[in-house]
């Protein structure tokens, strides 16, 4: 008798306390893929991809030839505001859980990041992890392309930003990134230009051809790919990379970077700080652009290492130079390096550090191993 | 309530889940330092203090104990003060039941601020007090066994969320102690040493759990104190090593690091920790209405002991609805626990109090005896 009670009440609490907290149907959300936020007239006008599955004649649920999306609007004083106006345009409410991308306008980037980023550090739905990118001019342009390769034009996006760093000419900037330079950890922000073009038959794909620096939040210049890849060697941030040599006997070479680690390590000097980048890298020989087909020497191999060692030396001591003196800001993150190890010199010269970095004098070397040749018939 | 008895390796995991939901639930609003290195140094001298503090209650529950039975404080302060015991059972009777109401009080923060802001507060706060009596009812051997159940969860789910964080560390973050000056370090030291410490009210449950415990209770005292002083250090360092300076803005730093840890086909471990978190929160609050009940069993006569589990819930309700819903009540509450004043008044002051008072009793006892 008791047991039959206590089911009883289990039963009834089951049916009744499961009604008590709001819920809302799929189709009630706005599910939202990607956010592109911009500044106009004083107003935050935020442009949302959201998944809108539209199916092919038969039985399938989403149809790949179709957009799979659709592009919500809203302005308002304040994010959340703009936010809530796209709602109220649709009905429905958002929900921002499966949301890969920020997409930030150029005009906004370049006012400060700041004022957003209440929004950013506090909305409960946004993942840390999520990737921010600059737009080469609006937001909404980048939200509303119709990027082919995938279901959604966000999941592209997000892919070729994920898979950026495998290439070495995209970063990758989070909102964990994002958040520790507003909150004055000393880093810089830098963060993916992204633009669109068309090709040949007319279809949408997304660009990468710079990255956005930063300087107390506010976007002040790019780097080219090159420059990129150089900033990536110094933030060890490398996983693959395909760098082109020029030699002498063999002509064009393609060499694939197979590994790369960077060690940095600052040391003071007569009150100066050297900061000494080490860089080991691995690759193998992928391709020779020349009409000679005879297979790489191994008695050549050294001389190729020294010259791929010098491309990569001069990729990062240009973009130091850029970083350091031109922008004066510290996106390689020298801060957390020069406060671990030399902290009374960070102490003295935290209240104006972007000042100071143009002094940081950088002694790089980089070793290089080709231990593979790729395949190739003799 | 009857005296069943557990062995002390499963009240160590009882107590370890109930101090890893504080560290777990970590609110940097509330809190005084987190993680900076130097913290962890006087996280360190937190295990030492731990033990220092515990050893009066320790040593006047044991002086007062039968061999092979031990007491509890609430019976020892009644062969040392007599009557006055009820001023002791009253302290604590209340004390446990605010350690769960302001439990509880977590829990909805964390629920309706990082997780579902729509969500009713009283129903959180109902439904997970209603689920602790449950456990309290069923007694100190369920609870152990569940503690069992949920520790092994815990690590497996603390393993994933530390394997899958590892790749993203970055050791640059972990500054040499004392890196920022004397004075800031010092700071840190002690704030180091308070969350290690002036969290740690499981000492003071520990001393009413000693009629149930089979086994060597020092042993497993310090047990405890390695395990949850070695999880303070781990979340500790991933937290500054992932998240740097945003830790210490951050609300809840350790959800938001599962939020970023993803391993295989799993996007975000947060999920995977929500769940053993609200499995650790209803662990904390049972195991403290339980202490409150057996306090307050004390002062009641044989026939009303049946229905300190309810007293003992609904005391912590009231408390739970108090600070639920209020933040600056809720802020307070944590300020003044942040101070270590009522760890160091439950653990040191009053069964230091009562050790006193016993051993100068018995010195006059004896030398009465000496006269005669």
């Amino acid at each position: 008798m008791k047991k039959i009670k206590i089911i009883g009440c289990l039963i009834a609490a089951a049916l009744l306390l499961g009604g008590c907290i709001p819920s809302k149907e799929l189709n009630q959300k706005l599910i939202v893929q990607a956010i592109g936020i911009d500044l106009q007239d004083n107003e935050y006008m935020v442009t949302l991809q959201v998944y809108f599955p539209q199916g092919g004649g038969g039985q399938s649920f989403v149809d790949m030839s179709k957009p799979n999306n659709q592009i919500v609007q809203g302005r308002g004083e304040t994010i959340s505001q703009a936010v809530q106006d796209a709602e109220m345009s649709q009905g429905k409410e958002t929900f921002f859980g499966h949301n890969e991308l920020i997409i930030v306008g150029k005009s906004l980037a370049e006012g400060g990041l700041f004022p957003i980023s209440s929004f950013l550090n506090s909305f409960n739905e946004l993942r840390p992890n999520i990737h921010m990118l600059v737009a080469e001019d609006t937001a909404e342009e980048i939200v509303r392309a119709q990027i082919e390769g995938s279901i959604l034009p966000a999941h592209v996006l997000g892919k070729a930003v994920s898979s950026g760093e495998d290439t070495g000419f995209v970063t990758q900037c989070t909102l964990i990134d994002v958040m520790k330079s507003l909150k004055g950890d000393g880093s810089q922000i830098y963060a993916p230009i992204v633009g669109i073009k068309k090709d040949e038959d007319d279809k949408i794909q997304a660009t990468f051809e710079e990255t956005a620096v930063f300087q107390e939040g506010r976007f002040i210049g790019g780097l080219d790919q090159n420059h990129t890849r150089g900033l990536l060697w110094i933030n060890d941030q490398i996983v693959r990379a395909n760098i082109l040599v020029e030699d002498e006997s063999y002509g064009k070479l393609s060499v694939q970077i197979t590994r790369g680690t960077t060690r940095r390590k600052p040391k003071l000097e007569d009150g100066q700080i050297i900061m000494e980048i080490c860089v080991a890298t691995k690759g193998i020989i992928n391709e020779r652009v020349s009409g000679d087909i005879s297979p790489v020497q191994n008695e050549d191999i050294e001389r190729i290492e020294k010259q791929l060692a010098n491309t990569i030396q001069q990729e990062m001591e240009e973009t130091l130079e850029i970083g350091l003196s031109q922008y004066q800001s510290d996106i390689f993150n020298f801060a957390a390096d020069i406060s671990k190890y030399q902290p009374q010199f960070y102490i003295m010269h935290q209240e104006n550090w972007s000042e100071t970095l143009p002094e940081i004098n950088c002694r790089i070397s980089v070793d290089c191993n080709i231990n593979r040749l790729e395949i190739e018939t003799k | 309530m009857s005296k069943r008895r557990v062995k002390m390796y499963q009240v160590v995991l009882l107590l370890f889940l109930s101090r890893a939901f504080t560290i777990i639930s970590y609110n940097s609003k509330q809190g005084s330092s987190f993680g900076a290195t130097t913290a962890l140094i006087g996280v360190l001298l937190g295990f030492a203090l731990m033990l220092l503090i515990f050893l009066p209650g320790y040593y006047f529950i044991r002086r007062n104990s039968i061999q092979g039975e031990m007491s509890d404080l609430s019976m020892c302060a009644a062969k040392a003060v007599g009557k006055g015991a009820a001023v002791v059972d009253v302290f604590y009777f209340l004390f446990f039941a605010a350690v769960a109401g302001y439990t509880v009080a977590n829990f909805e923060l964390f629920i309706t601020t990082a997780i579902y802001p729509q969500a009713s507060h009283f129903l959180v706060v109902f439904l997970l007090i209603l689920a602790a009596c449950y456990g309290v009812f069923m007694g100190i051997e369920s609870l152990s066994r569940t503690a069992i159940i949920v520790f092994a969860v815990f690590l497996i789910s603390m393993g994933f969320i530390i394997f899958s964080l590892l790749p993203q560390m970055d050791w640059v973050n972990l500054k040499m102690p004392f890196w920022s000056g004397l004075q800031e370090g010092t700071t840190a030291l002690f704030g180091g040493m308070m969350d290690s410490v002036g969290q740690s009210m499981e000492l003071a449950a520990l001393f009413f759990l000693m009629p149930h415990i089979i086994g060597k209770i020092g042993k497993g005292m310090v047990a405890w104190d390695a395990m949850f002083t070695a999880q303070l250090i781990l979340v500790s360092v991933f937290i500054v090593g992932i998240l740097g300076q945003l830790g210490i803005t951050q609300p809840f730093p350790f959800y938001t690091l599962a939020s970023v840890a993803e391993i295989s086909i799993f996007q975000r471990l947060d999920a995977l920790h929500v769940s053993i978190w609200v499995l650790m929160g209803y662990i904390k609050t049972a195991l403290f209405i339980f202490v409150s009940a057996k306090s307050l069993s004390h002062m009641l006569p044989e026939r009303g002991r049946k229905f300190t589990p309810f007293i003992a819930t609904g005391a912590s309700l009231v408390v739970s609805l108090l600070f639920s819903d209020n933040i600056q009540n809720l802020n307070l509450a944590s300020t003044v626990i942040g101070t270590g004043i009522p760890v160091a008044v439950a653990v040191l002051v009053i069964p230091g109090g009562l050790f006193l008072i016993d051993l100068i009793r018995n010195r006059k006892a004896k030398k009465g005896e000496a006269r005669r």
